[in-house]
């Protein structure tokens, strides 16, 4: 009696015990739900209106859509395949149409595990949790997140169906790849809308959101299929699918849209326009400001574009026998721009985006060797009076710098042709004629020059600027030379040519304005001289390769063989090609010979405009007023024949300005 | 007996929640009930702001540029357009608009800024889509674009122009009868003034357009005259100022169904 007596007592000490405990426990989480509620975020009122975020829209020239940025793409759960809907309810939460926010037994068995068995992190966020945790919350892992976020889930699920919540979570969960919600996600890995997703689609995509890197499916492609393996058969064990539908799904391997990376844009081209709209009105703006952005972009030119730098960078990887698993390739930037407003219409930043965003065509100063003399032979017609028959000569120099060793540049080919005409050294690119005249000119006067013609990278003022030894990037290039092509006058390059509000009111439109920079003539004269370059001298690939149309430009290769330029025109389209590595590194055969200019950008541009050209008529450069053309003797700068027959003479047309004649000599 | 009833009491408490959650729906219930009053806090409130900050900083250009839009359709002469269209703002130009500013220019002064002839030209060609002018801190530039954008012709009204157009165009160092386009229609300035101040409150910014010119002058007005003929739907005004015993006339254009109004009132008066 006394033995059953003591149980009672130890019974109702503990029943006393564990009421207190529990009263305890009532009133701690009261007191603390107390505490919480007023720093608790407020839920929006619908929950719908969380997705409502514009997206900024980019068009092409065309006005084709050519992405969006930012907002989402919410879709009702009538237009998201019913695959995609199952097999993230099996994945994430199979109890979801059951409970009210929290999966009591799921909980505790967590809370049970992290208490317990250290280590081991188990998760027992129902769907409701996950979105609240995604609209409100940080990633910090406390208690007390976790409390909060725990009460927003009730509040949640108090006041939404659950349809309004599944639908709010499909549309704002991320699956990597810059893809936020069902749709964009379907259409980012599978190019689809939601609607058509299959099971195995479904399933790889549920799969997902647990780690979008970790099963990246564009990079981990084998991890993704068995998390998506692992998806189908969470679907069978709740019985959405039967274990022989899960087989046949598991058998599939989807083929995924065109290859995509973690990245915002996937084009260079967007992403300097993105950069320049940052600067002008802010990241909100740009991103949160459903703005509609009409580009200058001509997509047909860009595909060209790209398909040309693919193709060259083919050609010099087999040239220099590089391996195409090569960790650090060489690289090729292009810029193409229209001559008569500045529109810059197709623009490649590297060989490979998804690899490196480094954009070389805006990013990267690099040296432009002889593709710089242009400038200096505009300069030294302007200041010095001279034109394309002045004789000069080719010979050993040395130009004395002060406060340090003397400047004796070598030519490329370490060879002196004597006597020749100004026309034929820019057409060999003679260095020695180079220095001559930036000697007579002062390097200041030529980067003056440069400045007008659209160069803005900062230059230092020394003879060696005459041979191209400050960086500028093939953006600055393809300006300068447009303004070559366009007979002197100035246009700046643009990349965007409206921005519009949400409701299509202008905010912003480029004003394609001309500016003289530089005398028509003289100009002319100059890209003479570098039709000559693509005809017969250093850029006479260009021709070799088939390319017929007038065109005019110039090779630049450092002395290092670092850096292999080519820039180029027609009377419509200016472009800058250049080739080599990010590191100082030599473009080189096996052998170690030198890759020039010529060899490795030249057949980039040619390729990239004999597609970009090929609809359009052949025209040819205009000729400014009181130009006249006339025949001259490369070795003499007189007329043929003015001191006596000579047939192994060499006779080239120049254009003369009305005030000049041949037999002019500039020596010093 | 009081402890049984007390466990199953507490037992049926949980289990009932356990089986029906209702803990879980009460107390969502009640944060519901605390929303309206709760921050808004969060990624997803931290992107509507941005949302919001993005929308705000839109109206604000927009805003902007349709003020600039309205002021500079109601400019009276192109110094009044250089005055509003600051440096860095732009605007467009109504092709009939800009006509008639042209037009209300002097002769000298027009032919300096772009030949008529020209104008013409320009006019009748169809490449012309708009006219478009942007503030500079050297003055104003009005463009003539095509459909792309691409300037046609540009003219550029610097400082010094705009200076002298300002001078030509509302100073004279005379005495109102004395040129003769005001002849029959001068009065005292007390009795201008009265029969301006008689009119509705909307008339009178119509009447006077550019009250900064008046103001910015010395002396006193002594007498107004009113021109005796349009122009482009506007009226010269013509006010005598009279400073240390000399006179200066400063000419302001009033659009001319507001000088109708005045005129009438003027009559009024002298009956």
């Amino acid at each position: 009696m006394r033995g059953i007596h003591l149980i009672y007592r130890g019974l109702r000490a503990t029943l006393y015990i564990s009421f207190i405990l529990a009263a305890f426990f009532v009133l701690a989480a009261g007191g603390l739900i107390l505490v919480s509620v007023k720093d608790l975020p407020r839920v929006p009122e619908p929950l719908g209106r969380i997705i409502d975020v514009p997206q900024t829209e980019v068009f092409d020239a065309a006005g084709q859509r050519l992405m969006t940025l930012g907002g989402r793409e919410p879709v009702g759960l009538s237009f998201v395949s019913p695959h995609f809907i199952d097999a993230v309810i099996a994945t994430e939460d199979h109890r979801f149409f059951e409970h009210h926010g929290i999966n009591k037994l799921r909980t505790i068995k967590a809370l049970y595990v992290t208490l317990f068995e250290p280590g081991r992190i188990q998760g027992a966020s129902t769907i409701t949790q996950q979105l609240a945790k995604n609209l409100f919350f940080s990633f910090e892992k406390t208690y007390l997140r976790k409390f909060r976020e725990m009460l927003v889930t009730l509040q949640i699920e108090a006041t939404s169906t659950k349809q309004e919540i599944l639908h709010a979570y499909i549309n704002q969960i991320h699956f990597g790849a810059g893809a936020q919600g069902i749709e964009r996600a379907a259409r980012v890995f599978f190019g689809i809308p939601a609607s058509d997703l299959n099971l195995s689609q479904a399933a790889l995509l549920a799969g997902l959101p647990k780690s979008p890197t970790l099963y990246n499916p564009f990079r981990h492609y084998e991890r993704a299929i068995t998390r998506r393996n692992f998806v189908l058969q969470r679907m069978a064990e709740v019985g959405q699918i039967t274990r022989q539908e899960a087989i046949a799904a598991m058998a599939i391997r989807p083929e995924l849209a065109v290859r995509r990376a973690d990245s915002r844009t996937g084009s260079y081209f967007i992403d300097a326009l993105i950069g320049q709209l940052v600067g002008k009105y802010g990241e909100d703006v740009v991103f949160h400001g459903g703005i509609k952005i009409y580009s200058t972009l001509d997509s047909k030119l860009q595909a060209a574009a790209d398909s040309a730098v693919a193709k060259g960078m083919e050609r010099l990887d087999t040239m220099m026998e590089i391996d195409n698993q090569d960790e650090d390739p060489p690289q090729a930037a292009l810029v193409a721009i229209d001559t008569g407003s500045g529109a810059v219409k197709a623009l490649v930043g590297g060989r490979d985006y998804f690899k490196t965003e480094f954009n070389r065509a805006v990013q990267s100063h690099r040296r432009p060797g002889s593709g710089f003399k242009p400038f200096l032979y505009y300069c030294a017609f302007n200041e010095l009076g001279l034109h394309p028959a002045t004789l000069m000569t080719d010979e050993p120099v040395t130009i004395q710098v002060k406060g340090t060793t003397a400047w004796k540049p070598r030519n490329f080919e370490r060879t002196f042709q004597g006597d020749v005409i100004l026309k034929q050294a820019l057409t060999s690119s003679i260095n020695t004629i180079a220095a001559q005249l930036v000697e007579r000119t002062g390097p200041a006067s030529v980067i003056r020059t440069a400045r007008l013609c659209g160069i803005t990278s900062p230059l230092e003022e020394v003879y060696s600027i005459a041979l191209g030894t400050g960086g500028v990037t093939p953006l600055e290039m393809a300006s300068a030379f447009s303004t070559f092509a366009a007979n002197g006058i100035r246009h700046e390059p643009f990349m965007i040519r409206r921005v519009e509000d949400p409701f299509g009111r202008v905010i912003y439109e480029h004003i394609a304005q001309g500016r003289r920079v530089l005398d028509a003539g003289t100009a002319f004269q100059v890209v003479d001289m570098m039709r000559s370059v693509v005809d017969m001298g250093s850029g006479k690939s260009i021709r070799q390769l088939g390319f017929t149309r007038p065109a005019a430009g110039k090779t630049g290769t450092t002395d290092s063989f670092n850096d292999a330029w080519f820039t180029g025109f027609t009377p419509s389209l200016s472009v800058s090609v250049w080739t080599g590595f990010d590191r100082e590194k030599k473009l080189a055969t096996r052998t170690g010979m030198g890759i020039t200019g010529g060899r490795a950008a030249a057949p980039i541009w040619a390729d990239f405009m004999d597609q970009a050209l090929r609809n359009e008529p052949e025209r040819d450069f205009p000729i400014p007023r009181g130009i006249r053309f006339e025949a001259v003797d490369t070795k003499t700068g007189c007329a043929p024949d003015t001191f006596g027959a000579d047939d192994n003479a060499e006779i080239v047309r120049v254009p003369l300005k009305e005030n000049q004649t041949l037999c002019q000599e500039a020596r010093p | 007996m009081f402890n049984l009833v007390l466990f199953f009491l507490v037992a049926a408490v949980v289990f009932s929640e356990l089986r029906f959650d209702w803990g879980e729906q009460l107390l969502g219930r009640y944060l519901a009930s605390t929303n309206a009053l709760r921050p808004e806090t969060g990624i997803i409130w931290t992107t509507g702001n941005q949302t919001q900050r993005a929308h705000t900083h839109l109206d604000t250009i927009v805003t902007e540029r349709q003020d600039q839009a309205r002021v500079a359709r109601e400019a009276t002469s192109f110094v009044q357009l250089a005055q509003v269209v600051l440096p860095g703002q732009w605007t467009g130009l109504d092709r009939e608009r800009f006509k008639a500013l042209y037009l209300d220019l002097p002769q000298d002064a027009a032919a300096a800024l772009i030949p008529p002839v020209e104008l013409v030209w320009l006019f009748g060609t169809p490449g012309l889509t708009r006219i478009f002018c942007q503030g500079k801190t050297e003055g104003l530039e009005i463009y003539f674009l095509d459909s792309d954008n691409r300037v046609i012709r540009q003219i550029d009204l610097d400082h010094r122009f705009l200076a002298s157009l300002e001078k030509e165009e509302n100073f004279f160092s005379e005495r109102l009868e004395n040129i003769p386009g005001f002849a029959g229609r001068i009065y005292p300035a007390d009795r201008f003034f009265a029969a301006l101040l008689s009119l509705p409150a909307e008339v009178i910014p119509d009447l006077i357009t550019t009250p900064e010119v008046l103001l910015r002058e010395r002396g006193t007005i002594v007498r107004a005259g009113i021109w005796n003929e349009a122009k482009s739907g506007y009226i010269r005004l013509g006010f005598e100022f009279q400073e240390n015993g000399e006179t200066r006339i400063i000419l302001v254009r009033a659009r001319e169904w507001a000088v109708w109004r005045i005129s009438m009132a003027l009559t009024r008066g002298e009956q």
